[in-house]
């Protein structure tokens, strides 16, 4: 038998966990898409930092001359290294185009409130000629014995060991052969990146010939460090003495240097029609749930552009936008979906709370498989495909969201609303069968 | 004996039909693709000039007209504008507009064409450049990786919920709609660009969305005794009709597709297009192909058990 303290002590919990759902909202919609001026820094808030792509932005334009004699397969692989590499930036629809075999060009948009935009779509398209990422044994003459980044390395990363910032380089098979033999050439060796010599190291520290680590003084400097050692082992050589970095746009009756386009507006308003039809729809067929839903699709948004900003992957462009419409109807179905079946269950002659249990019961089964198939499918996707990482990211994140809206929160939402409510079916908008229609039926 | 409502056989010959189609029409007049899969030409049109007087004078304003205009002058060459840029080099304005076509049977005659269409001086527009895209086998490579990866995940995991048959239905439903998807966009001469690929992919996913939740109504009502008495093909009809609902996501994808269609952009356009056609693709697979396969399925599973039931070597007619 459940005491009064236990059902008072139940009671406390739900308030104490309404009243700190509240608080997140309240915050986390403050926090996500509010700028707010602290002294003379802007904070544009989370969604402000969210890349745009130049489909739907001005953006900045660079091309590079390709030195000498280039292979087809050696450009198309260089302009898959800049584009991924870009993307890894949060560049993710970055345009590559090789112009008659003898210049790249690489087009991306910068981020519309983020002061410093302009300033990093400038700064990643200068490092994309920084020139070769070698290792040499001398630090001036021509001859030196080198182990170059483009035929020696096999991959790169960045990460935390023991409080250092390390970029560890993996060699290849030739590569850890040449770097031994550079090793024993000189006792320092010397790191350039095109023509600057970036640090050194002394050779008698190295133990192990298969990878070496430079370690870095911050996580941040290692990150751009590590983008221009990829933009450094890309197999063409590029003249960054006649690369050329300038704005544009993709669209008329806008300037090169700000604005967004018709395009861009036009599918922020296809989303924002969504989501008010959505609602309007569930208001018109379940009534007070709309209400109930505000709240969990308020902290889904915020959750979203958190993982989003939080990942850096994603790129508002057309595909991004088509995903969130999408994103957003899956959760919208999924609603409509698990009230429909609290109704039937209604209609069938149950009693509100008999039909809010057996309908979330067997709402619930259908959601989890549907959501977990969904969400393995677009996590296999986001991991594979890299051109569609934006795509199947807010795909992923939505499936996942709409899963715990209608898995969790909105049922959660409904039996407490229920628990107060004494109008039977009505809130909700639904009708039970009367003897008369059934025979009619 | 109720009718089959599921004809397989015409679905069947439906879909194969168009994929030959498909198959004859590509081998003869290959792909479309947009300039960012398969690369293509560009032109520059120099919107700046120095007038009689030395003026640095832009026809930045006029730029739409421009664009209107070279389109026709494409058009004549066989070849339309893919998209195109307004860039600023140095103090210099360009348009720079882009075809995806890898080639043009009179080059200099198009660059003759073009600056007598928009009135200006020849040195304005330049040569054709050749565009090639990072696009490569790789890429290729990953998707069909991708799309086993899926292909596998949704066997397995229709296998372990519904029985090994409903995970094959399930398998065909997806393979089914990336095919038939992908063959009305060829056929159709659409340009296959990244948003077409995103709009197949999310399209596919969303047919396994549907079915799944189709497979989730037929298994509860399977084991509700209200429905004992139905056979397979009218627990699967009646499956559907209780999710009436997933019909949203088919309707918000068509109105997004027309919308995009009336946006006066040539690849938006070209997306909307991709959108529709990935649209049409998911609810013939959705509705009528797949249903009509796991009935069928269904049948000869059904047929071989009471086979194996009967005693006598007479065989048992459906």
């Amino acid at each position: 038998m459940r005491t009064r303290k236990g059902k008072k002590g139940k009671q406390s919990n739900k308030l104490i966990l309404i009243a700190v759902l509240s608080v997140i909202i309240v915050l986390g919609t403050i926090f996500t898409f509010v700028p707010m001026q602290f002294g003379s820094t802007l904070y544009t808030g989370v969604w402000g930092s969210i890349n745009v792509s130049s489909e739907v932005y001005s953006g900045l334009y660079a091309e590079y001359d390709i030195k000498g004699e280039a292979s087809k397969a050696d450009i198309t692989s260089s302009m898959e290294t800049i584009k991924q590499t870009l993307a890894e930036q949060g560049y993710q629809s970055s345009k590559v185009l090789s112009i008659d075999g003898k210049k790249i060009r690489v087009e991306i948009g910068y981020p519309t409130t983020n002061v410093n935009g302009f300033a990093s779509a400038h700064s990643a398209l200068s490092s994309v000629a920084v020139g070769a990422f070698e290792f040499r044994s001398a630090s001036s003459g021509t001859d030196y014995k080198l182990v170059s980044a483009k035929d020696h390395i096999d991959k790169m990363s960045v990460g935390d060991y023991n409080g250092t910032t390390f970029l560890t380089i993996n060699f290849n098979k030739e590569g850890e052969v040449k770097f031994k033999e550079l090793c024993a050439a000189s006792s320092t060796i010397y790191v350039y990146m095109g023509k600057n010599l970036q640090t050194s190291f002394d050779a008698s520290n190295v133990q192990d010939y298969s990878q070496m680590q430079l370690s870095i003084t911050d996580y941040s400097s290692a990150k751009d460090f590590y983008y221009k050692a990829k933009f450094g082992s890309i197999k063409v050589d590029l003249n960054a003495d006649t690369a050329v970095i300038n704005t544009m746009t993709s669209h008329l009756g806008l300037s090169t240097t700000e604005g967004y386009n018709i395009l861009f507006w036009l599918l922020v308003a296809l989303v924002v029609t969504v989501i008010i039809a959505g609602f309007a729809f569930i208001a018109f067929k379940f009534k007070v749930v709309a209400l109930l839903l505000m709240p969990a699709f308020l902290l889904d948004a915020i959750i979203a552009f958190w993982i989003f900003a939080g990942v850096n992957v994603i790129e508002i462009n057309l595909s991004s936008l088509l995903a969130f419409i999408v994103g957003i109807s899956l959760i919208f179905t999924g609603t409509i979906g698990y009230m429909s079946r609290i109704s039937e269950e209604y209609k069938a002659g149950k009693t509100i709370d008999a039909s809010i249990l057996a309908g979330t019961k067997k709402a619930r089964s259908a959601m989890i498989v549907t959501s977990s198939i969904l969400i393995v499918i677009f996590a296999l996707l986001s991991g594979i495909i890299k051109n569609l990482v934006s795509v199947n990211l807010i795909l992923f994140v939505c499936s996942l969201l709409g899963a715990i809206t209608n898995i969790v929160l909105l049922p959660w939402f409904v039996s407490i609303f229920n628990k107060s409510n004494k109008k039977q079916g009505e809130p909700f908008g639904f009708k039970q069968i009367t003897v008369e229609e059934s025979q009619n039926d | 004996m109720t009718k089959n409502k599921y004809p397989l056989k015409i679905f069947a010959v439906v879909s194969l039909v168009l994929i030959a189609l498909t198959v004859i029409f590509v081998s003869i007049f290959g792909v479309r693709t947009s300039v960012e899969i398969g690369g293509g030409l560009q032109v520059e049109v120099k919107l700046t000039y120095n007038n009689e007087s030395g003026q640095l004078i832009s026809d930045r304003e006029i730029a739409g007209d421009y664009v209107s205009q070279i389109k026709k002058v494409l058009s004549k060459h066989g070849a339309s504008v893919d998209n195109f840029v307004i860039e600023d080099k140095n103090i210099d304005t360009y348009l720079v507009v882009r075809i995806a076509k890898s080639k043009i049977k009179n080059p200099d005659t198009l660059k003759s064409d073009i600056a007598e269409m928009l009135k200006i001086d020849v040195s304005r527009v330049s040569d054709l450049q050749s565009l090639d895209s990072y696009f490569s086998s790789n890429i290729m490579l990953y998707i069909s990786i991708a799309i086993l990866c899926v292909l596998v995940v949704c066997f397995f995991a229709g296998w372990m919920r519904y029985g090994v048959l409903s995970g094959v239905s399930l398998m065909f439903a997806l393979l089914h709609n990336i095919i038939f998807s992908m063959a009305l966009i060829f056929l159709t001469r659409t340009q296959f660009s990244l948003v077409s690929l995103a709009a197949v992919l999310v399209s596919s996913v969303l047919v396994v969305f549907g079915f799944t939740q189709i497979l989730e109504r037929n298994r509860e009502n399977s084991k509700s005794k209200q429905y004992a008495a139905h056979n397979e093909d009218e627990k699967l009809i009646l499956a559907s009709k209780q999710c009436k609902i997933l019909v949203i996501i088919p309707i918000v994808a068509l109105i997004l597709s027309f919308v995009m269609v009336c946006v006066p952009v040539a690849y938006v356009q070209l997306a909307g297009v991709s959108i529709l056609l990935c649209v049409i693709s998911s609810v013939y697979s959705l509705l009528f192909v797949t249903p009509a396969l796991h009935v069928y399925i269904n049948d000869i599973k059904n047929l071989r058990a009471k086979q194996k039931l009967s005693t006598n070597n007479i065989s048992v007619k459906k």
